[in-house]
């Protein structure tokens, strides 16, 4: 049995003698006892409670329960439009990774075409078999008295035949002395200069050609374009060195595009274009266009520029 | 109360009843009201809110400073992609394989003289002045093309064959290329000297917006059997 303060003899021996006659002292004692204890206990009872309040009870059982349910009521407001901004912000989220993921495909489909375009316009450089041809002009030692110069020299035309010959024997791809040749390149002759891609140009010509070695060398050889070209180096003493190569390198082009006046057509409905014709079944041309080349018989002065 | 301890003992009973009895006072008018019968409950709810809110505030932030960077990186691959899409656009231009429309000259050559070269030496004299692109009987010419004469001297573009009368057309500066062909001395005038009557050449600029020239695209499609790019 635990000692409780009840159980001390004090208590229990002590009453039954004094209780009959209390003193006036004792009373008043007893009195401010009971009031200092009611008092103290009071005071630390409310210290307690005083504690609980600033965790939340006390001052919610004195405050308003306005305050209490005008709370509740906002961040229940601030739980829903959070809970609301949340799912938007997610959907939109979802929208861009999509968005995202389908303008990456996009991207590397566009830069792989660029690529394989950037090939076609010349601006990636290439080798491949093919054949590496030299033109100069006479190695006659003087031109001989009454005869005309420009017989002894390479000019524009000349060596437009040589390009000619090349894209018609197949070339995939040719310079001339360094410059690609593309679909805007022109050659033209400046006093004795020829300019190609705005850049001029002088003897030797080396030409670079990629394509069929064989084809390549049999067409500058042999083909109808190039016979007057051959006749007359033969005569001027013009020499031209072809050889066919393993390794052709043919370098990029680098000057610049500006395509100002060309746009893309309107294929919109009626402003389309009709679907290339099939070519037309061949005409029997009673005065057909002859074959000759470019330009005059070796012997005559070339009227040309 | 002789003895001090019995004293001290009642005063320690009479504290703790004071101690028992405050809250009993304090407790009954709070009682008496239903509405607030689970304060603690509302105060857990309270906090319990705060805690919620606060974290979907914490993960809406991340979202929206996920949303902002995609948002961010979009901008850029967009005009990216745009300025992509239009040097693609010019690249596919240049290689003849989308059709165009825009200014230039029409150049009609007829005749028995000698066309080939009269077609080689203006596509030539056409390039040399600025034409952006040409097409010869509706033959878009690329840096491949060549015009040729089979045995027989028929014409060849790109190994189709075309008819007369022929139909060169260039776009490009109107004036420029008209009279880069017509001027005294020019290439027309040497054609006609070499030639004499046998040939036929006429030259028409195209300036009007709405009457363009338009140039189909290639049929060919380039193949590359024997050149590769440089390493």
């Amino acid at each position: 049995m635990a000692r409780s303060p009840f159980s001390l003899p004090a208590l229990r021996e002590a009453p039954p003698r004094r209780l009959a006659v209390p003193s006036a002292g004792v009373i008043a004692l007893s009195t401010v006892l009971i009031l200092i204890g009611v008092l103290g206990g009071g005071l630390l009872s409310l210290k307690g409670q005083q504690q609980a309040g600033k965790i939340g009870g006390g001052a919610l059982r004195q405050g308003s329960q306005q305050v209490v349910a005008s709370t509740i009521t906002r961040l229940e407001t601030e739980q829903n439009d959070l809970k609301r901004e949340l799912a938007d912000a997610r959907a939109q989220l979802d929208q861009l990774q999509t968005t995202s993921a389908q303008e990456k495909d996009q991207l590397s489909d566009i830069t792989s075409a660029i690529a394989a375009e950037r090939v076609g316009a010349g601006l990636v450089p290439l080798e491949g078999q093919g054949v590496i041809a030299v033109f100069q002009d006479s190695s006659a030692p003087a031109v001989p008295p009454n005869e005309d110069p420009n017989n002894y020299i390479l000019h524009d035309y000349m060596l437009r035949d040589v390009l000619n010959t090349l894209w018609a024997g197949g070339a995939e791809a040719v310079s001339i002395n360094g410059e690609r040749v593309l679909a805007t390149t022109s050659l033209y002759c400046v006093g004795t200069t020829v300019i190609c891609n705005a850049t001029r140009l002088s003897p030797p010509y080396e030409v670079h050609a990629i394509g069929n070695p064989d084809a390549l060398a049999a067409a500058l050889h042999d083909s109808p374009q190039m016979q007057q070209f051959n006749l007359r180096a033969q005569i001027y003493d013009l020499p031209i060195a072809i050889r066919k190569e393993v390794k052709v390198p043919v370098p990029a082009y680098s000057g610049a595009f500006a395509l100002k006046f060309a746009h893309p057509a309107d294929n919109s409905a009626d402003g389309a274009l009709t679907p290339a014709p099939t070519q037309p079944a061949p005409t029997p041309t009673p005065a057909p266009a002859t074959v000759t080349p470019a330009y005059a018989a070796p012997t005559a002065t070339p009227t040309k520029k | 109360m002789k003895s001090w301890p019995a004293r001290l003992l009642v005063s320690a009973v009479c504290l703790l009843l004071g101690i028992l009895m405050v809250p009993q006072f304090r407790s009954q008018p709070v009682n008496r009201n239903p509405a607030d019968q689970s304060p603690d409950d509302q105060v857990s709810y309270i906090s319990q809110l705060y805690r919620s809110n606060e974290t979907q505030r914490v993960s809406l932030d991340a979202l929206r400073a996920d949303i902002a960077k995609y948002e961010a990186a979009r901008i850029g691959g967009s005009s990216n992609l745009l300025s992509l899409i239009n040097d693609l656009q010019q690249m596919k231009m240049l290689n003849g394989e989308v059709d165009i429309s825009g200014p230039g000259v029409q150049v009609r050559v007829n005749g028995a003289g000698d066309v080939v070269q009269a077609l080689q030496d203006l596509i030539n004299e056409l390039r040399a002045s600025g034409a952006e692109a040409i097409a010869v009987n509706d033959v878009r010419l690329i840096s491949r093309s060549v015009v040729t004469a089979d045995a027989d001297g028929h014409l060849l573009v790109d190994k189709q064959q075309i008819s007369p009368p022929y139909l060169l057309e260039a776009i490009g500066d109107p004036t420029t290329l008209n009279n880069a062909l017509e001027r005294k001395g020019g290439l027309i005038e040497v054609l006609q000297q070499q030639q004499g009557s046998k040939i036929e050449i006429k030259v028409t600029p195209r300036n009007d917006v709405k009457d363009p020239i338009k140039l189909r695209k290639t049929a060919l499609d380039l193949k590359w059997r024997y050149a590769k790019p440089t390493d």
